[in-house]
């Protein structure tokens, strides 16, 4: 073994091997990790031997330069060697051109790429179209997508896709969105948001096999959770009435759902039964372990606030049959942004009674007065408990 | 090379003697996570104190304290970021160090990143001081190399 002097940390950094920096260099934008090409004659090729390209306009004057800069790394680079990760985020300048986009694409895609994230800034009108190559690449593991619309397509090839992020995408038919997904086999992670259909209606669908975490945005329409019942980790932003069937998520251990509201929500859509649904989430969710409910009045005015209140929340009733989590399972509940409402309230008292193996209840009040944060606290602390462990805690 | 078959190891703890004569406890899983502590394990028992003579007092319990969120699976963004909030660019440097001597990848990957923030945006100079990197090139040629590459050199900050 080596001798006890310790070895000064500038001489340990200064031996690291070039592979370790290049891993380093691998998390910079490209353009940065550019610069480092003058450091010294050791350092001078290390960031070409990269494999992954970061691009980012915003470091840029603009496009034109952007786009030189981009075609130049690609020329430089050794040919043979495989791009990993490519991500890209342009669009904003007005000399945007989509035509490089689409040819450095078409360049990445043969390359090997296993991680792909496009972030398109351009306006709704110049909408960037995601060239075709990119659903037949066949090497992906990773694909990000933001700001896109997607052509009509008939294939959709993805066996290696295991994480999927959607945010600001349109289809032009929902058929589109379930042949997307019907490609991914080995899909794990997905995340929607704000994806743009006309006209879905919930239909019967398979769920992803081999779905692990799942994080969905919706506004405009129903997203049929059937797809994602086999997740262990589901968030889930409403800002309607769901009524679609809610299936039943064997694997589910943490779930969080999300009441949004838009000024259109408040109304149009008055969910009447809310907390019924609440219910029949629960009923289908055996496994559950860990619940969070928020419920988001995005910068409510008083009045806001007062419209939605009465219009609603009705009460909260006793369902029927304790459903099979809270007998045995929900160690965790948290409800974020409580305000003291009475269905609230009831069903705090509901799991707070029901939940056997419950050893915590966390109630996030941030908004509120600390008087009325006291007499909330003082109200549930006084709510008989099923659980001979569980801890209130409020904040 | 007597191994104890033990019936629990999630519950078995393994000592570490740091480079300056500390002694550190870490759970067998978490040292699973370490590869080069779990060769050392494999070559001289479970049993013995794990000498490892390139990572110090300072360090190690960062490193113990991250693995041991890691095998309870509670390692989020915000414990990441919480975990670097107050470490200068040096001391994430020598943490880096250690991780990559201990073959902890999980922590290695973290730091690379963390490490590749910290220097984004960062001047020439500071970044060849960090990595001890002594300029061999002549005034010429690293003119020369700015010339040709001058698109790369936007939003670098120049020292002095």
């Amino acid at each position: 073994m080596s001798s006890q002097r310790s070895i000064p940390t500038e001489d340990r950094i200064s031996t690291l091997p070039d592979s370790v920096i290049s891993h380093i260099l691998s998390f910079l934008p490209t353009e940065q990790s550019a610069a480092t090409s003058i450091l010294s004659k050791r350092w001078n090729p290390l960031w070409l031997s990269v494999l992954t390209l970061n691009f980012d306009e915003q470091n840029f004057a603009d496009f034109a330069t952007f786009r030189h800069f981009v075609y130049s790394v690609m020329l430089l680079r050794n040919i043979t060697l495989p791009i990993q990760s490519f991500r890209l985020k342009c669009g904003k300048s007005s000399d945007f051109n989509p035509h490089d986009v689409n040819r450095f694409i078409h360049a990445v895609v043969q390359r090997g790429i296993q991680n792909l994230n496009l972030y398109l800034l351009t306006p709704w009108i110049r909408c960037f179209k995601l060239p075709q190559c990119v659903l037949t690449c066949n090497s992906l593991t990773v694909l990000k997508l933001k700001w896109l619309t997607m052509d009509d397509f008939s294939k959709v090839n993805f066996p290696l896709l295991k994480t999927l992020h959607l945010a600001n995408i349109s289809f032009s038919k929902p058929i589109y969105l379930k042949r997307f997904l019907h490609g991914c086999p080995v899909l794990e992670d997905l995340q929607i948001q704000n994806v743009w259909l006309s006209g879905y209606k919930c239909g019967e669908l398979k769920g992803l096999p081999k779905m692990v975490k799942a994080n969905i945005d919706i506004q405009g329409w129903a997203f049929p959770f059937a797809w994602v019942r086999n997740a262990k980790f589901l968030c889930a932003k409403l800002y309607r009435p769901y009524d679609c069937q809610v299936p039943v998520f064997h694997n589910l251990t943490h779930m969080k759902i999300v009441f949004g509201w838009t000024v259109n929500a408040l109304i149009r859509w008055k969910w009447i039964g809310k907390w019924t649904w609440m219910t029949e989430v629960l009923q289908n969710c055996p496994k559950l372990q860990n619940l969070t409910i928020h419920q988001h009045f995005n910068n409510t005015s008083t009045h806001g606030k007062f419209i939605f209140d009465e219009i609603v929340n009705e009460d909260w009733v006793d369902p029927p049959i304790v459903p099979k989590c809270l007998s045995s399972e929900l160690g965790t509940c948290s409800l974020i942004a409580y305000e003291g409402l009475k269905c609230e309230f009831q069903f705090a008292k509901y799991i707070l009674k029901n939940a056997k193996a419950l050893h915590t209840m966390k109630i996030s009040a941030s908004e509120v007065d600390l008087n009325i944060k006291h007499q909330m606290l003082m109200k549930l602390s006084l709510c008989p408990r099923g659980s001979t462990v569980c801890k209130l805690s409020f904040d | 090379m007597a191994q104890e078959a033990s019936s629990s190891t999630s519950s078995k703890t393994i000592s570490l003697k740091t480079g300056d004569g500390e002694i550190f406890e870490i759970e067998a899983s978490a040292a699973k996570q370490m590869k080069t502590v779990q060769r050392l394990i494999d070559d001289l028992g479970d049993d013995i104190t794990i000498p490892l003579h390139n990572v110090f007092s300072k360090e190690l319990p960062k490193i113990i304290e991250y693995y041991k969120k890691d095998i309870t699976g509670e390692i989020t963004k915000d414990f990441e970021a919480e975990f670097v909030k107050d470490l200068n660019d040096d001391e994430v440097k020598v943490l880096f160090l250690a991780a990559n001597y201990l073959d902890a990848n999980k922590l290695f990957e973290f730091l690379s990143q963390n490490i590749a923030d910290r220097l984004e945006s960062k001047s020439v100079e500071y970044v060849r001081k960090y990595f001890g990197v002594e300029n061999d090139f002549t005034p010429e040629e690293e003119s020369k190399l700015r010339e040709e590459r001058a698109w790369s050199f936007r939003g670098i900050k120049e020292d002095e």
